[in-house]
Formats: C-alpha cells, sequence, structure tokens
C-alpha cells in the first residue's frame, strides 16, 4: 500500500493520520507491554473498588430486611392469606413438613454436633482442632515430641518401576486433595464438554443424533460404577496394558494408573456431560442473529467465539463447571473403589465414610466436622450456580425476526500454520507424557515450553493465520513430490520413538538426513509430477468430516471408557496373562443376580425405594413447582432454593444429619435404615421433578388457566383437568430422572446401608460384591454385571427422557 | 459508496425456491426497498447480499468487485437485524465499539480515541449520546433500534442493510424512527437496502421499491411509478386497493379494449411498455376506487352499472362497494354523496386510469423484450439444479 493510496482512504473516511496505530505483531507487542503496567494497576482498582461497592450494597440489603418490619410482615401475611386456598396450603404444608424433618433438622444437627465440645457440651472450635491434627486431613504437623515439624505430603507423581510406570496423584492430605481433584476434575470437564457440545450444537455430521445420545450416558453411570470398570480396565494386567503393551508394543512400558490420578481419571469422563448439558442448552439458545451480527461487523472464527458465543454460553458453562466442582469434591463411590490404594483415602468424602466404619457403635466426631467443610463447599457452590442460572435471560430476548439456526456443514478445512503448528503441539505434549526415557527427562519439559512461546508468538502474526501459501499445501496438485514432504515428519517421529527403546535405531537417522538433504535438492530442480487422477479423487472426496471424526472418535472413547469396561468385565471370562481378551466370554458372573439371596433382594429394594420415592417426589415436587411458578406468596424466592437445593448438598452429610438426629428412633430403628434411605433419595432427587415441571408451567401460557376459571372451574378442578395434563409430559421426564437418580444414589444409600445391610440397596451390595473375596465369583466381574443392570435401566430411561426434552437437556443436571 | 449489482440470483432451501431469477441494480446513494408479503423472499434476498447465504446460481457485485462467495465478515455492510441482536452481555458503547475494533484501514487498526470519538458521534447521530454506558436491557425497544442503527453506521460501511428495523415498535415511534432513518440515510448518502411489509412504510421511504412475491422481483421502480403503473395484478392489488374485472381483448391500439361479462366494454391502457397484447387473449381490467367517477367527464369515459351493497362513511370519502355482475369492486366518492345500500348506481371512469394486465405475473413479463426476466432463463425445477 502506497502513501499515496493510504492519503486517499483517509480523506474518503476522514481519519486523522494519529488516530491509526499500525497492527503488525511488532508494534502490537511494544504496545501492550509498555501499557501492562497501568492496566495491570487499573485492574486492581477496578477489582477493589467493584467488591468495595458490592459490599456496600449487600450490607444495605441485609439491613432493609430489618428497617420497620411491623407492616412488612403484616403485608406479607395479608399476601400469604390471599394466595393461600385449601389445596395449596396442603401443599405448601407437606414440602414444607418434608425438607424440615429430612433435609433442614439433619444438616442442623450435623452443624450443632460438629461445633460442640464433646466434654463439656459448650460451643467449640474443638472438633475442627482435631481435624487439623489428623494427618491423615492435613499433612503439615509439630511433633511435641520431637519439636519440629513432620511433613506428610507426596509429592511424587510419575513413579518408574523396571517394566512399568505408575501414575498417581501428589498427596496433600484429604482437604487440599479433594480440592485439587475437584479442581483438576472440573478443567478436564470444561474442556471436553465445551469443545463437544460446540460442536455438536454448530456442525451437521452423519451420526450427531446418535452422538447426542451417546453423550449423556457418562451422566447417569455414577463415577461410581464406571469406576469399577476402569480399574480392572488399567490395571496392570488389564484390557489397555495388554493391548498397547503386551499385543502391539506401542508403549514402552506398563502403564498404571491409581491413586488421585485414577480418581480424577473416572470423575472427568464421567462429571464432563454436567458441563457438556448446559453448554449444549446455552449453545442451542444463543440467538443466532447475535452472531451473525458479529460476522457483518467483522468478526469470524475464534474471534468471533471469544467476543460473542463463548460469553453468551458462559453463564450455563459456569453453572455446569461449579456442578461439576461439587460433585467432585462430595463424590464417594470413586475413592471407595479405588481404596487399595491408599491414596485413594485421603479425600473428605471417604473420610466421611469411614467415620461411620464402627458401625452401629457410633460416629467418629471427624465425619460431620468434614462435613461443615464440604456443606461450605456445595452451598457456596449452590448459589453461584443459581446466580449463573438466573443470568440465562440472555437466551430469550428475540422479537421477532428468522431464526437461522447455526448449524452448518462441514466444510473443506483450511490449513494455516499456525493449525499445523497446533497439531505439532499437541503431538509433542501427548508424546511427552507417555515418554518413559530419562535421558528426554532433563529437556524434555523445556522443548515443550520453548515450543509453546515460538508457537504463541508465532499464533500473533496475522499473515500466519491465514491461508498456507498455495504452493504449500495446494493438495488438490497433488505431487509426487508433496507426498514425500507429507512423510518426511511422521517417519521422523518414528524413528524417534522407536530409538527410546532401542538406542541403536538412532542409526536410521541417517538415511533420513540423507533423504531430506536429497529431497531439498530435487525440490528445486523441477521434480513436481502430477499424481494420476484416482488420488486426484481422493483428495477431492474428502471432506473435514472425516477429521472430525479422527478427533471425535478417539474422544467418544475416552468418555465411554467407563461404560464400555464394565460391560466388557461383565462378560468376561478368565483372563490369561498377557491376552488382549478374555479366554472366552461368558455369562456366569450374571448368576450373582440369583446365588446370594440378599443381592437379590437388594435388588428388589432398590426398585421399590426407587418407586416410593418417586411417587413421594412427583406428588410434592408438581405441588412446589407449581406454587413457585404460579402463587405469588412472600418468600418465594427462599421456598425455591430451599427445594431445589438438594442437588447440591453432599449426600454423605445429609446421611451423617440422619444418623445423629435419628439413629435409634422411630424414623431409625436399629438395622432397619429402609424409611430413611426412601426419605433421603426422596428430598435428595426432589429437583430433577422440580425443574422440569417448573420448565413445563413457564412454556404453559397462564391464560389457559384462567380461560378454565373463567368457564366455572375451580383452582383446583383446574389444576387437575388443565395445568396436570399440559405439564404432564415435563413431569413424567422429571420423575423419571428422578427415579434413575435414585437407583442409581450412591453415598447416603453406602452409609445407611453399612447400617443395615438386610435393607440396603443395590450400591451398597455393588460395593460388598466388589470387596468380597469369595472364591467362587470373581468380585471385580460380578460388581460389574450389578453396574451393568444400573446403566442398562439408566440408558433406557434417558434415551426417553432425551428425547423429550431436545435442547432443554440441561434440565437432566437439575440445574 | 457503492453500487450493488445482482445478476439472476437464485436461491433454494430443499425443495423451497426462496428466491429466483433476480436481477436488479441497486444505484449507489440510494434507499432501496425490498416489499413484499412474509415469506416471499425478501429476507432471504438482503442475507444474499450480507453474505449468510451463497446464491445458487447468479452473481452479486459491489461496484465492480464481485462478491458472491465473499464471507459476510469481508464485505463490509451494516446490517440491523429485525431483532436488533444487540449483544446483552455489553454495553450500548460496547455494542457500537465492536465494528470498529475489528476494521483495519490498510492494515493499520484505530487507537482507543478514535474508537471512543467515533463511537460518541455515531450515538449523537442517533441521538443516544448520552445512554453509552446503559446495559442493553436497561434500553426501550425504540432505544435498541436506535443502538443497532449506530452499530451498523459506524464501520463506515459500504451498504447498509435493514432488516424490518421498524416492525417491533409502535406507531408512533415507527413514524419518527422512520423520519430519523431517512435523515440519516441522506445525510450520509449511503446505499442502503430497506426490507419491510409495509407498503405505506415503503412508499414513504424509498427512493425506489422492489415488489416481491413468491421469490421473484415483481416490479423494482420509484413509488409513483410503481402505483401509477404495476406491472403484475399482484403489484396492483399489494399496492393501493384496485378493483379487478376480468376480460377478454377485443381490440388493440393506442388505447385497448377489453369485453367485460355482461356485455360491456372497457377502455384502457397498458402499464407494461413494450407488452404485446393479442386480439382474444384473457386479461385484467384494474381500477382504482378513487379513479371512479359519479359525473362522466370526457365522452372517452367508460361506464359501469352496479348495485350497492356497502356504503362506509370515513370522514373525508365514502367507500361504497357494488357488484357489477357477481363481481364485487369498490369505489371511493365524495363524502356528501348520498348513495344508500341497494341503490343502482352509474359510474364513470377516465379510460388513461383503467390499467389492463395480462394474467400470469411474471411469467407474462418475459414477453416484453428488454426485460430482465427476459433475458434470465426460465426457471428450471428444483430437482434439476439440485
Amino acid at each position: 500500500m502506497n502513501d499515496e493510496n493510504l492519503a486517499e482512504t483517509l480523506e474518503k473516511y476522514q481519519i486523522e493520520q494519529d488516530e491509526l496505530i499500525p497492527d503488525t505483531f511488532r508494534a502490537n507487542v511494544l504496545r501492550s507491554t509498555r501499557n501492562a503496567p497501568r492496566r495491570i494497576g487499573q485492574g486492581f482498582i477496578g477489582f477493589f473498588i467493584g467488591t468495595g461497592s458490592k459490599a456496600k450494597s449487600g450490607a444495605r440489603n441485609f439491613r432493609s430486611i430489618f428497617q420497620d418490619p411491623g407492616p412488612k410482615f403484616r403485608a406479607g401475611m395479608k399476601k400469604l392469606r390471599r394466595e393461600l386456598d385449601s389445596l395449596t396450603t396442603i401443599q405448601l404444608t407437606a414440602v414444607l413438613v418434608a425438607f424440615t424433618l429430612f433435609l433442614v433438622l439433619p444438616l442442623i444437627s450435623v452443624v450443632y454436633y460438629s461445633f460442640t465440645d464433646p466434654n463439656t457440651g459448650l460451643p467449640s472450635l474443638y472438633h475442627f482442632i482435631q481435624l487439623f491434627q489428623d494427618s491423615n486431613i492435613w499433612p503439615w504437623q509439630y511433633s511435641e515430641q520431637y519439636g519440629r515439624w513432620f511433613d506428610f505430603s507426596d509429592y511424587r507423581t510419575v513413579i518408574f518401576g523396571s517394566t512399568d510406570v505408575t501414575i498417581q496423584g501428589w498427596d496433600f492430605g484429604a482437604l487440599i486433595n479433594s480440592i485439587y481433584v475437584a479442581i483438576i476434575t472440573t478443567g478436564f470437564s470444561i474442556l471436553l464438554g465445551v469443545f463437544l457440545a460446540f460442536i455438536i450444537a454448530r456442525y451437521e455430521f452423519y451420526g450427531k443424533s446418535v452422538m447426542r445420545t451417546v453423550l449423556i450416558f457418562p451422566l447417569l453411570a455414577t463415577p461410581f460404577v464406571g469406576a469399577i470398570g476402569i480399574k480392572a480396565f488399567l490395571g496392570l494386567n488389564g484390557f489397555i496394558n495388554n493391548l498397547f503393551y503386551d499385543a502391539l508394543h506401542i508403549f514402552p512400558l506398563q502403564l498404571q494408573i491409581k491413586g488421585l490420578a485414577a480418581i480424577i481419571l473416572v470423575q472427568s469422563t464421567s462429571l464432563f456431560s454436567l458441563v457438556y448439558l448446559n453448554a449444549y442448552s446455552s449453545f442451542m439458545s444463543i440467538d443466532p442473529s447475535l452472531e451473525e451480527q458479529a460476522e457483518n461487523l467483522g468478526a469470524k472464527g475464534s474471534k468471533l467465539f471469544r467476543t460473542v458465543t463463548l460469553p453468551l454460553a458462559m453463564p450455563g458453562i459456569q453453572a455446569g463447571a461449579i456442578l461439576t466442582f461439587i460433585l467432585s469434591i462430595e463424590d464417594l463411590g470413586t475413592p471407595i473403589v479405588f481404596q487399595d490404594d491408599p491414596q485413594a483415602k485421603k479425600t473428605l468424602a471417604f473420610q466421611v465414610f469411614n467415620s461411620f466404619s464402627s458401625g452401629n457403635l457410633g460416629i467418629d466426631p471427624k465425619g460431620p466436622t468434614i462435613g461443615i467443610i464440604l456443606l461450605i463447599f456445595a452451598l457456596a457452590g449452590f448459589m453461584a450456580i443459581r446466580k449463573y442460572a438466573g443470568v440465562r435471560s440472555y437466551e430469550s430476548g428475540t422479537k421477532g425476526g428468522q431464526w437461522n439456526p447455526r448449524t452448518r456443514q462441514l466444510e473443506h478445512q483450511k490449513v494455516s500454520i499456525n493449525g499445523v503448528l497446533t497439531a505439532f503441539g499437541w503431538f509433542l505434549f501427548v508424546y511427552l507424557l507417555i515418554r518413559p526415557i530419562a535421558w528426554l527427562t532433563s529437556f524434555g519439559y523445556e522443548l515443550l515450553f520453548l515450543f509453546l512461546v515460538v508457537y504463541s508468538i508465532i499464533g500473533r502474526v496475522p499473515k500466519y493465520r491465514d491461508r498456507l501459501p498455495a504452493s504449500l499445501i495446494k493438495y488438490r496438485k497433488f505431487t509426487f513430490y508433496s507426498i514425500i514432504t507429507i512423510l518426511f515428519w511422521p517417519i521422523f517421529f518414528y524413528i524417534l520413538l522407536r530409538s527410546l527403546t532401542n538406542m541403536s535405531m538412532l542409526i536410521a537417522f541417517i538415511p533420513w538426513l540423507l533423504a531430506l538433504v536429497i529431497y531439498t535438492i530435487a525440490g528445486q530442480t523441477g521434480f513436481r509430477k502430477k499424481l494420476p487422477g484416482w488420488a486426484h479423487e481422493l483428495q477431492e472426496g474428502m471432506p473435514t468430516t472425516v477429521y472430525l471424526y479422527a478427533l471425535l472418535i478417539p474422544l467418544l472413547f475416552i468418555a465411554l471408557i467407563p461404560q464400555i469396561s464394565v460391560v466388557m468385565i461383565s462378560f468376561a471370562g478368565p483372563w490369561t496373562s498377557n491376552g488382549v481378551f478374555p479366554e472366552y466370554w461368558t455369562l456366569q458372573h450374571y448368576s450373582i443376580f440369583t446365588i446370594y439371596p440378599a443381592v437379590t433382594q437388594s435388588i428388589i429394594f432398590t426398585l421399590a425405594y426407587g418407586l416410593i420415592a418417586t411417587v413421594f417426589i412427583v406428588l410434592l415436587g408438581t405441588s412446589a413447582a407449581y406454587i413457585i411458578a404460579r402463587r405469588d406468596i412472600p418468600g418465594k424466592t427462599y421456598f425455591d432454593l430451599l427445594v431445589t437445593s438438594p442437588i447440591a448438598l453432599p449426600g454423605i452429610v445429609i446421611a451423617t444429619g440422619y444418623f445423629i438426629l435419628y439413629f435409634r428412633t422411630i424414623f431409625f430403628p436399629l438395622d432397619a435404615p429402609a424409611f430413611l434411605i426412601i426419605m433421603s433419595y426422596t428430598i435428595r432427587k426432589f429437583p430433577f421433578t422440580v425443574r422440569a415441571a417448573y420448565a413445563g408451567l413457564q412454556s404453559t401460557p397462564i391464560v389457559l388457566e384462567e380461560a378454565s376459571q373463567n368457564l366455572g372451574a375451580s383452582k383446583n378442578q383446574t389444576f387437575a383437568k388443565i395445568t396436570m395434563p399440559l405439564i404432564g409430559v415435563s413431569v413424567l421426564a422429571g420423575s423419571l430422572l428422578s427415579f434413575v437418580y435414585s437407583v442409581s444414589e450412591v453415598s447416603t444409600s453406602l452409609i445407611l446401608g453399612s447400617l443395615g445391610p438386610e435393607q440396603a440397596p443395590m450400591t451398597f451390595w455393588t460395593k460388598e460384591v466388589l470387596e468380597s473375596h469369595s472364591a467362587s465369583y470373581s468380585s471385580a466381574n460380578s460388581a460389574a454385571c450389578l453396574g451393568v443392570l444400573m446403566m442398562a435401566m439408566q440408558m433406557t430411561v434417558i434415551t426417553i427422557t432425551n428425547k423429550i426434552l431436545g435442547a432443554r437437556s440441561s434440565a437432566m443436571t437439575g440445574i | 459508496m457503492v453500487e450493488i449489482r445482482l445478476e439472476n440470483l437464485r436461491k433454494t432451501f430443499g425443495e423451497i425456491v426462496a428466491t429466483d431469477e433476480v436481477t436488479m441494480v441497486l444505484k449507489e446513494g440510494e434507499l432501496s426497498t425490498l416489499l413484499g408479503p412474509s415469506g416471499c423472499g425478501k429476507t432471504t434476498l438482503l442475507r444474499l447480499i450480507a453474505g449468510f447465504y451463497v446464491p445458487d446460481s447468479g452473481h452479486i457485485y459491489f461496484d465492480e468487485r464481485e462478491v458472491t462467495e465473499v464471507p459476510p465478515h469481508k464485505r463490509n455492510t451494516g446490517m440491523c437485524f429485525q431483532n436488533y441482536a444487540l449483544w446483552p452481555h455489553m454495553t450500548v458503547a460496547d455494542n457500537v465499539a465492536y465494528g470498529l475494533k475489528l476494521k483495519r484501514v490498510n492494515g493499520m487498526k484505530y487507537t482507543k480515541g478514535a474508537i471512543a470519538k467515533r463511537v460518541q458521534n455515531a450515538l449523537d447521530l442517533v441521538r443516544m449520546g448520552e445512554l453509552g454506558e446503559r446495559h442493553v436491557h436497561q434500553l426501550s425497544g425504540g432505544q435498541q433500534q436506535r443502538v443497532a442503527l449506530a452499530r451498523a453506521l459506524v464501520i463506515e460501511p459500504d451498504v447498509l442493510l435493514l432488516d424490518e428495523p421498524l416492525s417491533n415498535l409502535d406507531a408512533k415511534l415507527r413514524l419518527s424512527m422512520r423520519e430519523e432513518i431517512i435523515r440519516i440515510q441522506k445525510e450520509l448518502s449511503i446505499t442502503t437496502v430497506y426490507v419491510t411489509h409495509d407498503q405505506s412504510e415503503a412508499l414513504s421511504i424509498s427512493d425506489r421499491v422492489a415488489v416481491m412475491d413468491r421469490g421473484y422481483v415483481q416490479q423494482f421502480e420509484h413509488p409513483r411509478e410503481i402505483y401509477a403503473n404495476p406491472q403484475t395484478i399482484f403489484v396492483a392489488d399489494f399496492i393501493g386497493q384496485c378493483t379487478f374485472i376480468d376480460g377478454v381483448i377485443k381490440s388493440v391500439g393506442e388505447s385497448i379494449e377489453v369485453s367485460i361479462p355482461g356485455n360491456q366494454v372497457v377502455i384502457g391502457r397498458s402499464t407494461i411498455d413494450g407488452y404485446p397484447f393479442e386480439v382474444g387473449e384473457a386479461v385484467k381490467a384494474a381500477v382504482r376506487p378513487e379513479d371512479l367517477n359519479l359525473e362522466r367527464e370526457r365522452s372517452s369515459d367508460n361506464s359501469v352499472e352496479g348495485e350497492v351493497t356497502r356504503t362506509i362513511y370515513v370522514g373525508n370519502a365514502l367507500e361504497v362497494y357494488f357488484n357489477v355482475g357477481n363481481i364485487p369492486a369498490e369505489a371511493l366518492l365524495e363524502p356528501d354523496s348520498e348513495i344508500k345500500e341497494g341503490d343502482k348506481i352509474h359510474l364513470y371512469m377516465p379510460s388513461d386510469e383503467v390499467m389492463i394486465l395480462p394474467i400470469g405475473g411474471v411469467e407474462a413479463l418475459r414477453k416484453v423484450p428488454g426485460h430482465p426476466l427476459a433475458l434470465s432463463k426460465p426457471p428450471s425445477k428444483v430437482s434439476e439444479s439440485v
């Protein structure tokens, strides 16, 4: 662009010379470096001002509650009298009584218990001090005896044996362990969930509907069931090692994942669908014209995603992520499955469970005290979820106009240098992860670091984001020369990898280098003939879908490892030590359903508990949803918060509360926890039906009910004849979810079940079977059979509900 | 400023032909309206110009540059969506500044100061200068509309595209916003395409109106021309009121004689220059209600007889509904005429106000030498082209 041209443009758009700054890489870096200190300063100031004003307005709100309470109270009572007719009163009272007895009081009792000094009965922090003196919980302890600090933490993550490599987590004691496991799990879930949700929401490709259903399975197969499979799958002589180490020789060493690392793996592959579902709903509900407008103004690709799509979907993603965090931190099933590694026991949830191991005699005070910590996380998280879910008002806001869905067919991908480098970077990353040889350790990570630096610098240069020069990627003009170009790097890496296990392979680099020299010379001499026609067509006919599948299928495989492994193990006969597959497949493990009366009974009990709880849930949940959606009673927001809070409240804490409050009372006679199990299911799985019914009510115009009343039907008749039929499908979806979550419930079932094995549900017996060492059956295989039964039930239900709910599938996560 | 040329555009969605054989030139600096009932393809045409759709066939040019396959973000058009599409996660000023932050002039970008200045100017232009820090949900419908307009204008687009921008506003606000759009458009003299289904809005705002039906541009002309010389029955019917009488051509000459039922003959004129009427061709004679008079003004006036079925007094006129044979017709007469239901009336219409229109709409226009539709290929079946 010459100066004259520029002057003309400036003239045309009336731009002053000094209003433009160069947009080159160098100028941008210089500018941002210069401005960095000022911007950081501003950021801090802004943060403090923001926090200050928030605190101020919070205090103001709090004060206003107590100002002038008399008239407000009277006005509230008047409103209450007007809104409450006989039916509503009964509904409201029933819900409130159930929640007070089986949620609020137990939680209060946990709080009371843990803040009481057992010796004096006075309020104190005694139990908390005790808690932090336990090296399982907090690894840095001071010993009076030796007069110095001891550090029980363990920083080893990758341990090399002679033929195997073990990956475990850091160990910082249960408190920090649980938190960092939850954070990493949430991180993985966000990456996986958002990515998959975006692909599904924005692209059309063959097999998409199948994938939509499949991606929801992990949600229901709770980590507990998946963990059984993964443990057997990834063990030293499990399927993965036998396939990749013994049979294919791809792994140079046997790979073993255990302890907290295994927990992260299991939880990530199960819980990511929480993020996926919420992100999917959010992406689907973005008004397409919002994105089109950004395109119209010049945004495209990642810029469009960063500035418009992602911020708009953020509330949903955040809500899903927080829920993932909470469920990860309170997950009891996975640590129990992996408890043969002591590291896995050092999680908060397992420590609570452990405090019950003394059985009927009483409870270790550690349990309730840890429960308080879990409760704090849960409540904080829940309030945050409600805040973000509330921000979803982004969703609607359309006032006519066309709704042009933004799903599109995949196009031929344009290759950029940036894209090539990204692929290479991932390759390097994965390689370094499985890199087994010590000599690379010294600079492997530095290499990755260096690469990332170079990569991000190059990624900033706009020129390289555009298409590669045509000469480099015009595969359509496929030449022999270009094929050799493509082959060079794979060969390089192959030699490199092989030489890791066999140093003599390094010699292979010599011919490779020679080839490179010849190649370079040949490139100058016009040795660039075109390929024959058929290869031509092959290239033309290969759309991006192929690349997408290449990416999605491994991802899906990872996401479905829990399901695949559980099913496989349930049918597996004995394994020869190095076989990829068992010697034969068999149904004999399934005899577990019949040969043990206790197991058979527990299956029947579980279904019965689930059914009874679902009946309660439908009756009370529909009432609650109706009151929230259609009645204007004072304190409605708090009522709404109360009935949806169980989604986040840890089951182990609720179970602890039941034990403290009701053990050896009419609700919980010795060895007979059945009633409390049903009630815990009712309360804990309540939100699913409430949210579904509420969604149904919101999409049903209130005028339909008014029309009925206008024609002479009373409120109760209207509710029965108009409202219920209209929201019936939504309630059905919600109740199915409540049922299936009840049946697969783990934490309260295990704790309450251990206090009365006779009446314990299926999940408890799955654990018992898993831990037993009977000679007559293989414990993991048999436990997997119970898992398969549970999964089969869940998948049936989930396929139905997914159909009913469609794009509103975030309701499945209860938010 | 840019002249938009559309050449033989066709866009289908599966089996449905959204728009076909569109050939027109939108002159630079003019405001052209795409007018038609819902589903006529006007929004599709707008989105083709914006680049959200790529046509199945045909070409789009901005001046000499062909943009048919250019993605939307490289076209430098400013579009206002029907629902305004304001980003709820940004303030008003951020919304407006978005396009400027992405804009590069000769590879250079705007400084922060330059962006702030332009955003303020744009907001001032739409009289929203003080509300830059507001969030979108704190604005009324009319205010949102203005922000959307400012956002589209601030990038100094070559083309301004407005998709039913006033359809969500109440009647009064609609009038004032209409004035606002005309003012800004004239002030910046920017080539503008305006989509609407409201005919009075289209006639009052546009330099040229394209009347569309079933995917075809039926006529693209100045508003006066559209009203005075509709080229198809659809246009005559859609713009203003019209009474249609079926007939057969009796003779073709300076004016055209048409035999209508009841052994009557009306004399009228053709509105289509160069259309080859033939004796014996079935046509419709169209007359607008205000062109019917109670008194004969010239000897050449046609006369019709009818029986009044209903009269409506509307203040400045009397609407008279009557039947000629079995054809219902409508006349707009002096308010003080003493006509009652059941009266027999005799009405006169000047022969140059009777419009003789061929049956068959756009198909008929293909017979006109030099007409854009005559030049383009006849429509092929969808199944063949897919």
